[in-house]
């Protein structure tokens, strides 16, 4: 049997139990005593992996936008007939996935028969079935997917900063694929993918609830087969440090205009423990400039030139960048609100109480992420996709410095790196 | 787990309810009054306008910097209808005492900002300022203008306001734009002084809390307040089918339609047997495994979305989907048929299983949300009646296939709403 760790953050009382499962998969076990159990079964594969092959192939595969979304839809499907959800409720599981850029992921919650639904999980996303008539059947119901998709402005909003901020990123694929890119796929293309992606060695299960290790590890155990570790290669377009576009705009039945300022970043760290601390730092940076007690906040909500403002940074392995996003008459003058602003901060700094204010609060919204067993299984699963293991992450925060951060400022602003999409309302 | 109902002044309640395996603390406090057009709009701006500034935190900057000094704490106001009745709350969630990494006392400060709150506005010549109720009032019309949106959360609103047309639950929680424009600073501090004399209040606190230091501080909060008049709630009323079915069209700018039907149940969450109502709600399109999710979606692929939820308050019921234009009439027949085939008995053993198990997961879950802990004590408080986890779980595994056969052919169609694009059904 493999060796069981045992991991713990002791400031915040939490912990978790790992072991590397025979078949190849990584389980991470967080016991919490909570009636609802909660588990997170996950491929790094998203809508970004759309050209790749296994290490020792000659050629990568292309393969149509919005392949990943689908192949999530199709696993729900089995050899015998029976759906998927129906197995789960009749075991009073609720189910569900969900795919996003960089990953897809199967998941249900229960408070009762715990070992049966991670039996159903483990089973049905291990056993690939599909045919011709099955995906022409999905073809329809995931085109009415994307035609929700369209009604949606923030969507729209989102997908037109990409659009800017990136020309060649596989970051800005549609995840649901356009009507016409879904019509290119096979059942064979979806084989091909299910091979590549979901070989174990490329999964990990994260599971939360009053459950054990020994309990998962006898599910596992049956039902997972045993399989050799693939080395995937993933081609990602590189990308030049400034925007694509300035500005791209389209008009949508919306009450007012919506907007997103987005500040590109390609400076991704490779070494994860850098990359923890850049993206720790990087949101204090933007809280302490956006965030609610913030100048600017403060201001554009109590001038009532935005509503709904929000701001935030992201980084991963893949892709990092920073967002202002609310709703204006005039989204022209946040944006050169927004610039003044950043210009402004650079030059007088940062204020050093804010900044140890700020990490407190940041601190205290790791440890209520441990309120409910769903947070915790996909919080550890996001940060496991990008190798930073969350008992690591209390401590990345008191060690990010203030002079690390104002460091930040200097660096990740700049007007090159700023594009803004814009939702209009129809012209009457 | 104990939980307590104390008076702690004239129709003002509190209830703890003890959870110490949250890491966080939450406070509700419920303010229900009567749903009116002449009030929704006013009863909602209250709270917005006072966490622009108290006596103590002056304004906007001082009050979120002290929550955020304590550890980002939150402090909120929310505002929805629960059947004739118009709820307004003041909340609070903060991590607990216990995880500060320093001597911070983070529930007797967010306590001392409800105190703020509810009893010391900032006033200017006795009444709220002026350009707080301005700034609050800009931002409550846009809300409501936005709804358009999110297309699907839109129709199903303006469905409901359609069928309710003429009642009270019709009446837009937050008011519409016209009746917030009307807000004065003066009618708002009255609407505010009102709220405080007139509305029941219930008090939730669940987490790590000392009850009697949570009694003590609420005493003195609310001792102060001259109360009078009382409201008293109306736990639920049945409405009854239109003769004729109405049917809307509301054409607007879009590329998928949504379609929202409205029925009448005949049954309200008061009901000795509403679990039976429930039960039938699950099977017919309550979740993944349910009629109308497997045949009008996995059978037919008409939509990605198609579901129903019940309105217990009213007695009602609402089914939704987005579907193409042209699907209308296919989809409509065949959610129909599917109501029918309940009609008719048509239900396996199976489909009643799963939907009883989807039910007591969702009894049972509740106790690990502290939202859902609050909502579950102020169903029991409407209702007086208080059942354990075991006894609601008894009640809808009790439920038979006669009986959701009977509550199906009480089930009647009453509105009929289709949000399309500008040259449908013309």
């Amino acid at each position: 049997m493999s060796e069981i760790i045992m991991r713990e953050d002791k400031s915040i009382g939490e912990r978790y139990y790992y072991t590397k499962h025979k078949s190849g998969l990584d389980i991470y076990v967080v016991p919490k005593k909570f009636r609802t159990s909660y588990a997170l079964f996950s491929t790094k594969y998203g809508a970004a992996d759309n050209c790749f092959k296994l290490e020792g192939d000659k050629d990568f595969v292309k393969v149509p936008d919005g392949i990943a979304h689908f192949l999530e839809h199709k696993m729900f499907e089995n050899e015998d007939g029976s759906d998927t959800f129906a197995r789960f409720a009749k075991y009073g599981a609720d189910a569900n996935a969900f795919t996003s850029s960089e990953m897809t992921a199967y998941l249900f919650s229960c408070t009762s028969h715990y070992d049966e639904n991670l039996e159903i999980l483990l089973d049905y996303v291990t056993k690939p079935y599909f045919t011709p008539q099955t995906v022409a059947k999905e073809q329809g119901i995931i085109g009415q997917e994307i035609k929700m998709g369209e009604d949606n402005p923030s969507r729209a909003r989102y997908y037109n900063t990409m659009e800017a901020l990136y020309a060649d990123s596989q970051i800005k694929i549609n995840v649901a694929g356009t009507v016409e890119s879904i019509a290119e796929i096979t059942a064979d293309l979806l084989y091909s993918c299910y091979r590549t992606f979901y070989n174990l060695s490329n999964m990990v299960l994260v599971t939360s609830g009053d459950i054990t290790m020994e309990q998962v590890l006898a599910v596992a155990d049956k039902v997972l087969p045993m399989q050799e570790e693939k080395k995937i290669v993933r081609c990602y377009n590189s990308e030049k440090a400034e925007v694509n576009k300035k500005r791209v705009k389209v008009q949508m039945a919306v009450s007012k205009p919506m907007f997103e300022i987005g500040i590109k970043d390609i400076d991704i760290p490779a070494d994860p423990k850098e990359r923890l601390k850049k993206s720790i730092a990087g949101g204090v940076l933007y809280d302490m400039l956006f965030g609610g007690t913030s100048d600017f906040a403060i201001d554009v909500y109590e001038s009532g030139l935005v509503r709904g403002f929000g701001a935030g940074y992201s980084l991963d392995h893949v892709f990092g960048m920073g967002e202002l996003v609310g709703e204006s008459d005039d989204p022209e003058a946040v944006y050169d609100k927004f610039v003044k602003y950043v210009e402004e901060k650079k030059k007088t700094g940062l204020d050093q109480g804010e900044f140890e204010r700020t990490k407190k609060a940041n601190y205290a919204s790791l440890v209520r992420s441990f309120d409910s067993t769903q947070n915790i299984a996909d919080n550890i699963t996001f940060m496991l996709h990008d190798d930073i293991d969350i008992m690591d992450y209390s401590k990345a925060v008191s060690e990010v410095s203030f002079e690390y951060t104002e460091e930040l400022l200097r660096k990740l602003f700049d007007e090159r790196y700023y594009a803004m999409s814009v939702v209009e309302p129809l012209e009457k | 787990m104990h939980t307590e109902r104390k008076q702690i002044a004239a129709g003002t309640f509190l209830t703890v309810i003890p959870a110490d395996k949250f890491k966080s603390n939450y406070i509700q406090i419920r303010f229900v009054m009567p749903l009116k057009k002449e009030t929704a709009a006013k009863n909602s701006l209250v709270f917005p306008v006072i966490l622009r500034g108290t006596e103590k935190y002056p304004t906007l900057a001082d009050i979120r910097r002290r929550k955020q000094e304590l550890y980002a704490s939150g402090i909120w106001s929310g505002h929805w209808k629960h059947g004739d009745n118009h709820i307004v709350t003041l909340e609070a969630s903060s991590m607990r005492n216990s995880y500060a990494i320093d001597d911070t006392d983070i529930t007797g400060g967010v306590l001392d900002l409800i105190g703020q709150a509810v009893l010391h506005p900032v006033t200017e010549n006795g009444v709220f300022k002026a350009e707080s109720v301005e700034g609050e009032k800009k931002i409550a019309a846009d809300t409501v203008r936005a709804t358009i949106n999110q297309k699907g959360r839109y129709a199903r609103l303006k469905a409901i306001e359609e069928m309710f047309s003429g009642d009270a639950y019709g009446i837009s929680d937050g008011g519409t734009v016209e009746e917030i424009e009307a807000v004065c600073p003066k009618c708002l501090f009255e609407a505010y002084k009102n709220m405080l004399r007139t509305a029941r209040i219930e008090i939730f606190a669940v987490g790590d809390f000392d009850g009697n230091e949570l009694e003590k501080k609420f005493s003195e909060i609310f001792s102060s307040v001259k109360r009078g008049g009382i409201y008293e709630p109306i736990p639920d009323t049945k409405g009854t089918a239109r003769a004729e079915i109405q049917k809307i069209y509301d054409r607007q700018n879009v590329t998928q339609g949504v379609l929202v039907l409205g029925f009448f149940t005949g049954s309200v969450s008061s009901d000795d047997d509403y679990a039976v109502t429930k039960v039938f709600n699950t099977v017919f399109g309550g979740s993944a495994a349910s009629k109308l999710f497997m045949n009008v979606r996995e059978k037919l692929s008409l939509c990605y979305y198609c579901s129903s939820s019940l309105i217990p308050e009213k007695g009602a019921m609402t089914v939704a989907s987005g579907i193409q234009f042209e699907n209308e009439q296919k989809a409509f027949d065949e959610i129909m048929l599917q109501l029918d085939n309940m009609k008719n008995g048509e239900i396996t053993d199976d489909e009643i299983e799963m939907a009883k198990k989807f039910l007591c997961d969702d009894v049972m879950s509740a106790d690990d949300s502290v939202r859902a802990l609050a909502a579950t004590a102020f169903g029991e408080v409407m209702y007086g009646k208080r059942l354990t986890d075991e006894e609601k779980i008894a009640k809808i595994n009790a439920v038979t296939k006669e009986q959701i056969t009977e509550r199906a052919k009480a089930v009647r169609l009453d509105t009929y709403y289709f949000l399309c694009g500008q040259e449908e059904s013309k």
